[in-house]
């Protein structure tokens, strides 16, 4: 059960590191007047609320249970 | 009211002084399919987590609850990502109609970019083209810009309001393609000036 959990990290860490690319990205090509920084917030926001329910899903998983479980 | 368009270098080739006149970006439309099926993926995603007794995976094994919940919690991430992304790549393939140039900028995918440039001068004709139901209803379409000699023709695909901006593309050419005075050799070896 512990891979699922470490799956998970490695998966979050690539998330994160191809989201830092992107706003880079955002920033690197950035014009003023336009709606670049709506499409920067919007992924922020939408990040920041997408992380919660991820984080909240995995907080209503019974680890301790769930490790220790035979499947 | 149109906001004027501040100066800033919109690619590495735009010379000192060149004024961007006109950007021409796609329709709104094009960033619609990605929404949407990010949003069909949210919504089973949450249906599912929601459901997990009825469906049976809780009561089948608790390996597969949980894989089931934090593969669900990471589809989120991604989703999320991708719809960036596809917005960005969208977002960032554009065309400019400076004072000298028409510019094509196309933005592959992330990392992949590709500008192509016209002189006002080598632009022969502008037209636009609406095809099918969407196009119609949506006011969006391609604008085809003819040039002179081998230059390949350019076309701006699903640029809003194509009609008014083909006007647009092609006034400026008016205005700006024909102040420079070349000077063009006739057949005889003179040189003389053309308008």
């Amino acid at each position: 059960m512990k891979i699922i959990l470490i799956v998970y990290l490695a998966l979050f860490v690539l998330w994160l590191l191809i989201s830092i690319v992107a706003v880079y990205h955002n920033i690197e090509y950035y014009e003023p007047n336009s709606k670049m920084k709506y499409g920067l917030y919007g992924f922020v926001w939408a990040s920041v609320v997408v992380i919660s329910l991820s984080f909240l899903i995995l907080y209503s998983i019974d680890w301790p249970h769930a490790i220790n479980v035979s499947y | 009211m149109e906001q004027p368009i501040p100066h800033h270098k919109y690619f590495d080739s735009q010379k000192e002084g060149e004024e961007v006149l006109l950007i021409l970006r796609r329709h709104w439309v094009v960033y619609f399919p990605a929404f949407l099926m990010a949003l069909i993926v949210l919504i089973i995603c949450i249906v599912i987590y929601l459901n997990l007794d009825t469906i049976g995976v809780t009561s089948n094994s608790y390996f597969m609850s949980t894989l089931t919940k934090v593969g669900i919690s990471i589809f989120f991430l991604f989703t999320v990502l991708f719809v960036y992304i596809s917005w960005l790549v969208n977002y960032l393939n554009f065309h400019l109609v400076t004072d000298q140039h028409l510019v094509d900028i196309d933005q592959l995918m992330l990392f992949s970019r590709k500008i192509s440039e016209l002189t006002l001068e080598d632009i022969q004709d502008v037209s636009a083209t609406q095809h099918g139901f969407f196009q119609s209803i949506f006011h969006y379409g391609d604008v085809v810009v003819q040039t002179a000699g081998e230059k390949p023709n350019f076309t701006l695909e699903k640029i809003g309001n194509p009609y008014e901006m083909s006007r647009q593309v092609m006034e400026i050419k008016d205005k700006y393609g024909e102040d420079t005075v070349r000077i063009v050799g006739n057949e005889e070896g003179n040189d003389k000036v053309a308008g």
